[in-house]
């Protein structure tokens, strides 16, 4: 079989607090006890921040718990969330967790395919969703789903009219809790004492790139460890003011919010609206913060282009200010030597420039940015270090918990960071292995549990009893991890060659005018190439500065100086690739990628099997040696017309560059 | 609407509150205490030119609300000041006490300037404009003829509770503190349902008159009050010169008080601040420079050194129109918001 | 999801209404109801005298001769500014917002009539004023959640795009709490995306509200689509009136108006 490096993860001194709560109920009832009258949560509403207390919070759970028993919600029944992030889908939560229920959350834009298979496969017996939206969604699918017997629902605006007997309001579950509260006031502790750690808490759908998606089981053992490994490795402040905007239905909110919010606590505060998450972020100055890479991406080049925008005087002091930030960043973080004039002119670069740049992105009290989800380009950590926001990676998989993060002050910006200790009590300490193909296997700690009825695929992806992470990783001297590839999509050219096309893609996306981009190249093809989608607006503002005219999308992506722009950022890029892995061609995608158009999942990650279907024709030109091609990509509207967007596309050449130059 | 990070409401008393950070309300203090301490560290010609701005501002004031507000041009400001000074002034000779005598010639500014403002109801714009200016000649003409108005009336200095503001030093306090109470005043207007009338009016008054806003008896509503606040600042003027007569209230200042409007930003209470003192100050400035002016330019000396002022005013009036026609609130706010989101660019 | 309108509740009657501009006739002998609960639609060619007709109903035109009736109440002669509190609400065509305002202080104008302290009141603030600020707030917040303002409460409107602006004209009308409700072209110049919402908004208020809606418009999908009834005007005469489907296939309708239904005017 495979021979790959055993080793344990590096024990680090690190002193973890002992576990006074194994279930997520018990530590809220234990928080609630400790903190009765502090300030837990708060929701904008109505443009004012409304504030609960842990005692108040409490009170609306145990409302929500005992009305889920008044209900008929068994021990071990699935209950599902749909909504934004609000007050109700947290408590909610909490609620069904302590009825010893299993909780699935859905992201609220998924569609009612999606939606059935979720509620059928995770055998789910009440749906609470937020508004009429999710439940005409939830209504649609209904048929099929025999087991489905309540659906509440806790914003009741444009439904005044409906009249399904399986409908109930959000509030009258509340009122029944309370009611049934009184009639037996010690059930609800009661229900808390008897939760065990094994219990399935959480059903953690992965959004699939290809195939259906598959139910993650996590008990409450799983969650505790996660949120103890981020607790005891990370410098978390108690009370630290959280913004929770990513959806629970991603297994990062419920190790964060969920869990770690009580853990640490936090201060978790509920934003207005999904459009005013930014402003939220920078009215609360909020002190942790967790985006995908693309977010911390575009927040990048949106500095990048504010600053193209901005006058000659600004430009020179934000380049010096960004300098002094660059050389100390670099010492601090990467050890690098630094001259003493640097530090010297360091406070004046931070009040005058860094300072008011992390004020004017709202970074102003964060004091944890994390990146999470998947791989992010070096040079956009360094950015944000040198304005003094320490970036930090974090890696891991819903199936078996967070992995690395970069930890202390010094770290390696090329790597995903260094191991989680997991806590000694939780189980068998947390490992990891290297096979002789470069996957990357875990076990330990929480330990993955297995997809919810899914026996093949919970065996597939396990070996000998570690689980397969299906990720191309490299291990460095010191046990840091560098991200290669997902090992299925490391690809070979025609010559045998293999080369990383998230690797190229993910160095790609660093330029502003660049949205996303698709790297192409198998076994027949003979080299490598990309269908890019540019950065509409600041693509755009380039543009109108150079006074070139244009009027839709596809105009900006086939424009003459637009196309040579973006050849030479992909030059810029193949400058790091040996010569075998440049990409030699390219063509602007005359119509952005979408996720509504299953090009995308909601992460925003490439759908490459779908997306090399549908542009197989384009593909095919390129490497024909075509000079342009008229393309016909069928759209469909929110409305389910569907059209065609025709376009002629014209493929690209990019430079050649001079040979001998290093490579990565 | 720019806040700072880590600001914010849980209530809507707080997020309506106009002084939001400390470090305004620092500001505030400050500016009340350096207001109050003035007299203290300046020579008395610099103080007469304080005093002087404080009563500008007064009747500026008014006609911030008239004018920059609710859109009513108005060229006869000064008559309604001469109004105030013409019934305060007999009021206080008899022994009325001053912030009762204060209350009435704000009344009969208003109420005249009520009248003289119905032709508002029918006209706009330039027309609105000659009907003010002939009702400034037609009250100047009534008190002059019938009020005794050129010799005028002597005003003694006025006293509360036995304290006399019988100096240049005490005065300044009593302006200074009726200036501030016209300006509290005008904030609390703006921002409740009358503020919000007149410039409903002002901008589209057909909208306004189909939301329930009468907009007949608002027009007169802001001729009262603009005016009110002119008979208050008249008599207060009246006060600081001694004696109440109509050559204190000429053509010439109702125009320059429009160009300090103009000048400061028409539509806020910092415009008004700002307009006021930019102006007085660079009349200063003239009449500073204007020796030295003749000395280069014969042609100035004699009885034409006084022009030097006025021109220089008119100037500054032509070129700001011109340049920046929203007034340096409008270049400040720009400023400030440059400064606050350095080293982004507005 | 359209109910059947109760035919007994009549909230505003036309009867017989004309009116001309020197020697052109706008309005010939209109006459029509407006039911409680129903969105009724009046749609015309240009010219056919729809604003005019809007516009005699708000009271900035007197008609020459025919009467309004409100609610039992001849409002034919009382003045624009008291047709507010009778609850007529208005929007417009050119929207008319106030530019130097703020997005919740144009809305907060919309109150005006509901507000009581008088002007001693205003120079003190506190503690009358402040409170009764405070108290319309809340109202404002809710019409703001309502048509989902949230992320542009602060922006002065003039910074607005169209159909954000147009939006911030409906909540001003929302908000002196409208018994009846007049729309002069809410979707003109929308996007599809946000006539959409703007559909939807109207639905809502009429069903969470329960008041009557005029609606003027030129989007032949949309007034099918929401209407109760609808009335057709053309060179100033009513020309044909009722339920969507009747409309649709009438002829005279079709011969007027329809004929070139597929040509979308946008108006700014």
């Amino acid at each position: 079989m495979k021979k790959g490096q055993e080793m344990q993860s590096n024990q680090r001194p690190i002193k973890f607090p002992p576990i006074e709560a194994d279930t997520v109920p018990k530590l809220l009832r234990l928080r609630v006890r400790e903190l009765g009258e502090k300030v837990f949560m708060r929701r904008k509403n109505l443009g004012i921040w409304q504030s609960y207390t842990f005692l108040q919070v409490y009170e609306q759970v145990r409302n929500i718990c005992l009305g889920l028993l008044a209900l008929g919600l068994q021990e071990g029944e699935t209950i599902t969330i749909i909504g934004e992030n609000e007050l109700e889908t947290f408590w909610t939560e909490y609620a069904a967790l302590c009825t010893r229920a299993k909780v699935v959350c859905v992201y609220p834009d998924t569609t009612p395919q999606e939606l059935e298979f979720i509620l059928d496969n995770s055998e789910t017996v009440v749906v609470v969703a937020e508004d009429q939206e999710q439940v005409d969604k939830t209504l649609k699918v209904r048929p099929k789903l025999k087991r489905l017997r309540q659906v509440i629902y806790w914003d009741p605006r444009g439904m005044w009219h409906y009249n399904d007997p399986i409908l109930t309001e959000f509030k009258e579950i509340q009122e029944r809790g309370r009611k049934y509260g009184q009639k037996n006031p010690e059930i609800f502790n009661q229900k808390i004492d008897s939760g065990q750690s094994e219990d399935i808490a959480v059903l953690s759908y992965t959004s699939g790139t290809t195939a259906n998606p598959k139910g993650v089981v996590m008990d409450h053992r799983f969650l505790m460890d996660n949120s103890m490994r981020l607790f005891a490795n990370l410098p978390i402040k108690k009370f630290t003011r959280y913004l929770s905007y990513l959806s629970p239905a991603w297994a990062t909110e419920q190790w964060f919010g969920i869990t770690l919010g009580l853990l640490a606590p936090f201060e978790i505060n509920f934003p207005e609206e999904p459009e005013t998450i930014q402003s939220n972020i920078r009215e609360l100055g909020a002190g942790l913060l967790v985006f995908g890479p693309r977010q911390w991406e575009s927040l990048a080049s949106s500095v990048q282009s504010h600053m193209l925008d901005a006058g000659p005087i600004r430009r020179f002091f934000y380049n010096l200010g960004l300098k002094v930030g660059y050389k100390i960043a670099a010492g601090e973080t990467e050890g690098k030597p630094v001259n003493i004039l640097w530090f010297l002119a360091f406070p004046f670069a931070n009040q005058l420039i860094l300072k008011p740049l992390r004020d004017n992105l709202g970074l102003k009290y964060c004091y944890l940015p994390i990146s999470g989800g998947s791989a992010m380009a070096p040079d956009v950590f360094r950015f944000f270090h040198a304005m003094g926001i320490k970036l930090r990676n974090a890696y891991g998989c819903t199936e078996a918990g967070m992995f690395t993060t970069h930890m202390g002050n010094k770290f390696d910006l090329e790597t995903l960071g260094s191991w989680y200790v997991s806590h000694p009590d939780i189980g068998p300490s947390f490992e990891w292995r290297v096979t002789e193909e470069g996957e990357l296997q875990v076990r330990g700690g929480g330990g993955f549990q297995g997809y919810f009825r899914n026996p093949e695929a919970t065996q597939r992806a396990q070996e000998d009893g570690w689980f397969k992470t299906g990720d191309a990783v490299r291990m460095t001297d010191d046990g840091q991890l560098i991200y290669l590839d997902r090992v299925t999509d490391l690809r070979q050219l025609s010559d045998g060659y293999k080369f990383p096309p998230q690797f190229i893609e993910t160095r790609l996306r660093f330029s502003p005018f660049i949205k996303d981009a698709i790297i192409l190249g198998d076994t027949e093809k003979p080299y490598v190439a990309a269908l890019i989608n540019i950065d509409a607006e600041n693509t755009g503002r380039w543009a109108e500065k150079r006074g070139i005219i244009y009027s839709t999308f596809p105009d900006l992506s086939q424009n003459e100086g637009v196309r040579n722009l973006i050849g030479q950022e992909i030059a810029q890029v193949n400058h790091l690739l040996d010569s075998g892995a440049r990409v030699r061609y390219f063509i602007n995608l005359p119509k952005e990628l979408d996720p509504d158009e299953a090009e995308l999942t909601r992460t925003r990650k490439l759908r490459r099997e779908f997306l090399e279907k549908k542009y197989g024709e384009m593909i095919q030109n390129i490497y024909e040696g075509s000079k342009e091609f008229l393309s016909e990509i069928p759209i469909k509207y929110q409305d389910g017309r569907t059209a065609v967007v025709k376009a002629t596309v014209y493929i690209n050449p990019v430079e050649p560059e001079q040979h001998g130059d290093s490579s990565k | 609407m720019w806040r700072p990070s880590g600001l914010f409401h849980v209530n809507y008393s707080q997020e309506i509150a106009f002084v939001q950070t400390p470090f305004q309300w620092v500001m505030l203090v400050l500016g009340l205490f350096v207001t109050f301490a003035l007299p203290l560290f300046i020579p008395l010609d610099a103080l007469n030119f304080f005093i002087k701005a404080f009563i500008t501002i007064t009747a500026v004031l008014g006609l911030t609300l008239l004018t920059g507000n609710c859109g009513q041009i108005s060229l006869g400001h000064t008559a309604f000041m001469a109004v105030g000074a013409f019934v305060g002034a007999p009021l206080l000779n008899q022994g009325v006490p001053l912030i009762l005598c204060l209350i009435m010639a704000g009344l009969a500014g208003g109420i005249v300037g009520l009248i003289f403002g119905l032709p508002a109801l029918r006209i706009k714009g330039f027309y609105l404009a000659f009907a003010t200016l002939a009702a400034f000649y037609v009250i100047r003409f009534i008190l002059i003829h019938y009020f005794g108005g050129v010799v005028g009336h002597n005003v003694p200095p006025p006293s509360i509770l036995g304290f006399s503001f019988n100096s240049d030093f005490r005065i300044y306090y009593l302006i200074a503190s009726t200036c501030f109470a016209m300006t509290y005043f005008t904030k609390n207007i703006t921002r409740c349902k009358w503020g919000r009338a007149f410039i409903a009016i002002r901008d589209h008054d057909i909208a306004a008159n189909t939301l329930g806003v009468n907009v007949y008896f608002y027009k007169l509503m802001a001729f009262f009050i603009g005016c009110f606040y002119a008979g208050v600042a008249g008599l207060v003027l009246s006060i600081y010169m001694g004696w109440a007569s109509v050559d204190h209230y000429s053509l010439t200042n109702c125009i320059w008080y429009l160009g300090m409007i103009i000048v400061g930003g028409m539509h806020s209470i910092s415009g008004a601040y700002l307009g006021v003192f930019f102006i007085l100050g660079i009349e200063e400035m003239g009449i500073v420079i204007a020796p030295k002016l003749a000395e280069l330019f014969p042609q100035l000396a004699g009885s034409m050194i006084g022009a030097v002022p006025i021109i220089f005013v008119g100037l500054v009036l032509v070129l700001f129109i011109m340049i920046e026609p929203r007034g340096l609130v409008h270049r400040w706010e720009i400023i400030k918001t440059s400064i606050r989101i350095f080293p982004f660019s507005n | 999801m359209k109910k059947e309108i109760q035919t007994a509740n009549s909230s505003l009657a036309v009867d017989k209404v004309s009116l001309s501009f020197g020697k052109i006739l706008v309005i010939n002998n209109v006459s029509f109801q407006v039911y409680e609960g129903e969105i009724l639609s009046i749609i015309g060619p240009n010219g056919a005298g729809k604003t005019s007709l809007l516009n005699c109903l708000s009271g900035f035109y007197q008609p020459d001769s025919g009467r309004i009736t409100y609610k039992g109440q001849e409002i034919t002669k009382i003045p624009i500014h008291r047709r507010a509190s009778l609850g007529i609400g208005r929007t417009f065509q050119g929207l008319q917002l106030f530019p130097g305002m703020t997005v919740i202080n144009n809305i907060m104008s919309g109150r005006h009539i509901l507000m009581k302290t008088n002007f001693l009141q205003a120079f003190l603030h506190w503690p009358w004023v402040h409170r009764e600020e405070i108290a319309h707030r809340e109202v404002v917040e809710e019409i703001i959640d309502f048509l989902e303002m949230e992320a542009i409460r602060h922006e002065l409107v003039g910074n607005l795009g169209y159909g954000l602006r147009k939006r911030v004209d409906l909540a001003r009308a929302l908000a002196l709490e409208p018994k009846i409700l007049i729309m002069d072209e809410p979707m003109a110049g929308m996007n599809m995306e946000e006539k959409e919402d703007m559909a939807r908004f109207i639905i809502d208020i009429e069903e969470f509200k329960s008041i009557p809606i005029i609606l003027v418009e030129h989007d032949m999908e949309v007034v099918m689509d929401i209407s109760n009834r609808i009335m057709v005007l053309d060179w100033g005469n009513v020309i044909a009136e009722g339920k969507p489907e009747e409309i649709r296939t009438n002829p005279a309708v079709i011969k007027a108006y329809l004929g070139d239904a597929d040509e979308e005017v946008n108006h700014y």
